[in-house]
């Protein structure tokens, strides 16, 4: 199973769809479902995949990393995403979520490629004995 | 509207907001999410989904091919294109509608039905008809 990494930011996020939760917010409910069967299905991972699925796609528009994004079919309220990437086998950085369902698209995917690559690039800044740092 | 230099100063915001993230190991946060067992039922319910839509994924046209008893080159006569051609498709990601239409009706499907579920009510739309908008 991958180790998972993330900016220390994203554990208020967390804690925030979680009060939502603890609110009652259906919304907040329904996007932490997702975000949580999409994690369970990272965390399953012992590396990179070997190959795309549905659920496991190249962010086509990234060229100096691999990023990934992480994806749950389609539902008519909550689209969750993860853009992630594999430093090595039994590591996962994960470089952004989205929860705006009405935001995402190819001008989307652009974004976070940019976004995703200075995020990596700073992961790497800051394990400068990692594989990818060398 | 989104004029250039709005543009660069956004790109400059993001590498500034990047260079100042921390990463931080979440495996611990992550794990403590899924032994939740509150959003466990609704979760697997999206990971089955998941897991339907990967089995779908992974159903390769060669294998419809396979399914009809043809080689590459039966195919690729009816296609009126080469062998190469169909293994070209074959290999492919990603294709017009129109490309998938042609390639399933050489291989003998009619009236092939592209369906979404969604809160229990099922889209249906001909492939004929999604190839040609």
């Amino acid at each position: 199973m991958v180790r998972i990494t993330w900016p220390a930011s994203f554990a208020a996020r967390v804690a925030e769809l979680q009060k939502g939760v603890a609110e009652g917010d259906r919304l907040a409910r329904k996007r932490l479902a997702a975000l949580r069967a999409l994690l369970e299905a990272l965390r399953e991972l012992g590396a990179q995949p070997d190959e795309e699925s549905a659920t496991f796609k190249r962010v086509r528009q990234a060229r100096r990393h691999e990023l990934w994004r992480v994806a749950h079919p389609f539902d008519p309220d909550v689209a969750v995403r993860i853009i992630v990437w594999f430093p090595s086998d039994g590591e996962a950085v994960v470089a952004l979520f989205s929860f705006d369902k009405a935001r995402l698209g190819d001008v989307w995917y652009d974004r976070a490629a940019i976004e995703g690559q200075l995020l990596v690039d700073q992961w790497i800044r800051q394990h400068p004995q990692s594989e990818e740092a060398q | 509207m989104t004029n250039v230099g709005d543009s660069s100063d956004r790109e400059i915001r993001e590498v500034e907001s990047a260079v100042e993230t921390e990463f931080v190991d979440a495996t611990d946060v992550v794990d403590a999410i899924l032994a939740d067992p509150d959003l466990a039922e609704e979760s697997e319910a999206i990971r089955e989904r998941m897991r339907e839509a990967d089995r779908v994924h992974a159903m390769t046209l060669a294998m419809v091919r396979h399914a009809a008893g043809l080689t590459q080159v039966e195919l690729a006569k009816s296609l009126k294109v080469s062998q190469a051609a169909v293994a070209r498709t074959e290999a492919r990601g990603d294709m017009l509608l129109s490309t998938l239409r042609a390639y399933l009706e050489a291989a003998g499907a009619r009236a092939v039905l592209l369906v979404e579920l969604a809160d229990g009510t099922m889209a249906q739309i001909s492939l004929a008809e999604a190839s040609a908008a």
